[in-house]
C-alpha cells in the first residue's frame, strides 16, 4: 500500500470557471445577482416586477435555470430583456460552466445588470459559485419562519434575503420578527427586504438598492 | 442528484491523479467534507459505488472524514466549535465571528496497492 497525495478541491473546476466569470463581469461593469429559493417563492415574479420598473433605464439581462421547461424565459422575454434559458434536465443546480455557456449567448452590449434565476432548491445551489456579485435568497411567507434554521447553509452563503408575498401575511402563520431573528442567527450580515412581488409593495426599496449597487 | 455530479467530479480528479502511476490499483479515496458543505456522505457513497461499477476503479471505496465547524471570535479572540448553526460567540455573544473550518470539500489522498 502507498499513498498518493491529492489535496484538490472537488469543486475546483466550478471555482475556476466562476473566478473567470467574475473577472469578466467586473471588466464589463456588469452587476450580477444569483437568485436562490424553493420552487414557487416568487423569483420569476420578482424579476418581472423588477424589469417593469428598472428597464429601459438600466439595461438588464436574465439567465433562467430550470429543471425542465422554458416557461420562465418566455415570461421574461415579454419585457424585451435579453434572456437565455438553461434547462438542466433534472440537474438540481446551476454551475459556473453552464452559466459561462449561457453568458456567451447573451447580447451584453450596454447591459449593466444580470440576474441568474437558479433552479428552485435551497440545498445544492448553495455550494456553487457562479461568479455573481451577490447571492439573494428569496423566501415567501407561505413557507414558515423557521426556513433559515432548516437550510442554514443557504442562508449563510447568501448576502441578501428577500421576504416575498408579504400581502399574504394576514392569512398565514408567519412571524416576520421570528424569521429575521432566525436568519440573523445563521448569518448576521444578511441584508433584508420585505416585499410583495404581486402588489408591488416594498419593491421600490429593492429597486433603489439595485440602482445603488450599479452606480457604485 | 447533487451527490451524483459530485461523485463524477471526484472520479475525474482521481483518474487524473492516477494517470502518471501506471499499474497501481486504487483501494481508497480519502475525502474530507466540512459539516456545512451540504453534502450527504451516505448519498456520496452510493453515487460513487454506482459510477465505478464495471470500470477500472471498481472495488475502490470512499473514506469520508467529517470536519466539524469551528470559528474564532474577533471580539474576545476565543476559538470554539459550533454545534448548532448559531453564529454567535458562546463566550461573549458577539456576532463578529469568523468560520475557520466546516466548509471543506476536497480529496486528501489516494491509497493504492
Ligand atoms: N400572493 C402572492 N403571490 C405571489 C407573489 N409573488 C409570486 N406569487 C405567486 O407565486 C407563484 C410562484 O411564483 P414564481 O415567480 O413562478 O416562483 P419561482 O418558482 O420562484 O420563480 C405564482 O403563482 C405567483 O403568481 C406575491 O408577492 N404574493
Ligand atoms: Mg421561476
Ligand atoms: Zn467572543
Amino acid at each position: 500500500m502507498s499513498v498518493i497525495t491529492v489535496e484538490r478541491k472537488i469543486l475546483e473546476k466550478n471555482d475556476e470557471a466562476a473566478a473567470t466569470l467574475r473577472t469578466n463581469f467586473q471588466a464589463q461593469r456588469l452587476f450580477v445577482l444569483n437568485l436562490l429559493s424553493s420552487p414557487g417563492s416568487g423569483k420569476t415574479t420578482l424579476l418581472e416586477r423588477t424589469l417593469e420598473q428598472i428597464s429601459p433605464e438600466i439595461k438588464t439581462a436574465v439567465i433562467e435555470g430550470d429543471v425542465q421547461t422554458d416557461n420562465d424565459a418566455q415570461r421574461i422575454a415579454k419585457f424585451k430583456a435579453p434572456v437565455v434559458q438553461i434547462v438542466t434536465n433534472g440537474g438540481c443546480h446551476l454551475d459556473a460552466l453552464l452559466v459561462r455557456d449561457a453568458v456567451s449567448q447573451l447580447p451584453l452590449d450596454g447591459v449593466r445588470l444580470l440576474f441568474i434565476e437558479n433552479v428552485g432548491n435551497l440545498v445544492c445551489p448553495a455550494g456553487y459559485d457562479l461568479g455573481e456579485n451577490k447571492k439573494v435568497v428569496i423566501v415567501s411567507t407561505t413557507e414558515g419562519d423557521d426556513k433559515p434554521l432548516k437550510y442554514p447553509h443557504m442562508f449563510r452563503v447568501a448576502d441578501v434575503c428577500v421576504l416575498n408575498k408579504t400581502d399574504l401575511l394576514p392569512y398565514v402563520d408567519f412571524d416576520v420578527k421570528t424569521f429575521r431573528t432566525n436568519a440573523e442567527k445563521v448569518n448576521p450580515r444578511l441584508h433584508f427586504f420585505e416585499l410583495s412581488a404581486k402588489t408591488g409593495d416594498g419593491v421600490e426599496t429593492w429597486i433603489d438598492w439595485l440602482k445603488k449597487q450599479i452606480d457604485s | 442528484m447533487h451527490e451524483l455530479s459530485l461523485a463524477q467530479d471526484i472520479i475525474a480528479i482521481v483518474k487524473e491523479s492516477l494517470e502518471p502511476q501506471a499499474g497501481v490499483s486504487l483501494k481508497t479515496v480519502r475525502v474530507s467534507i466540512g459539516e456545512m458543505a451540504a453534502v450527504v456522505p451516505e448519498l456520496l457513497h452510493h453515487a460513487y459505488d454506482a459510477l465505478i461499477a464495471d470500470t477500472p476503479l471498481q472495488g475502490s471505496k470512499l473514506d469520508i472524514a467529517i470536519i466539524p465547524v469551528t470559528a474564532i471570535c474577533h471580539s474576545c479572540k476565543k476559538t470554539f466549535g459550533l454545534e448548532e448553526y448559531e453564529f454567535l460567540c458562546p463566550n461573549c455573544q458577539s456576532s463578529d465571528i469568523e468560520v475557520l473550518t466546516g466548509d471543506e470539500f476536497f480529496i486528501k489522498d489516494l491509497v493504492v496497492a
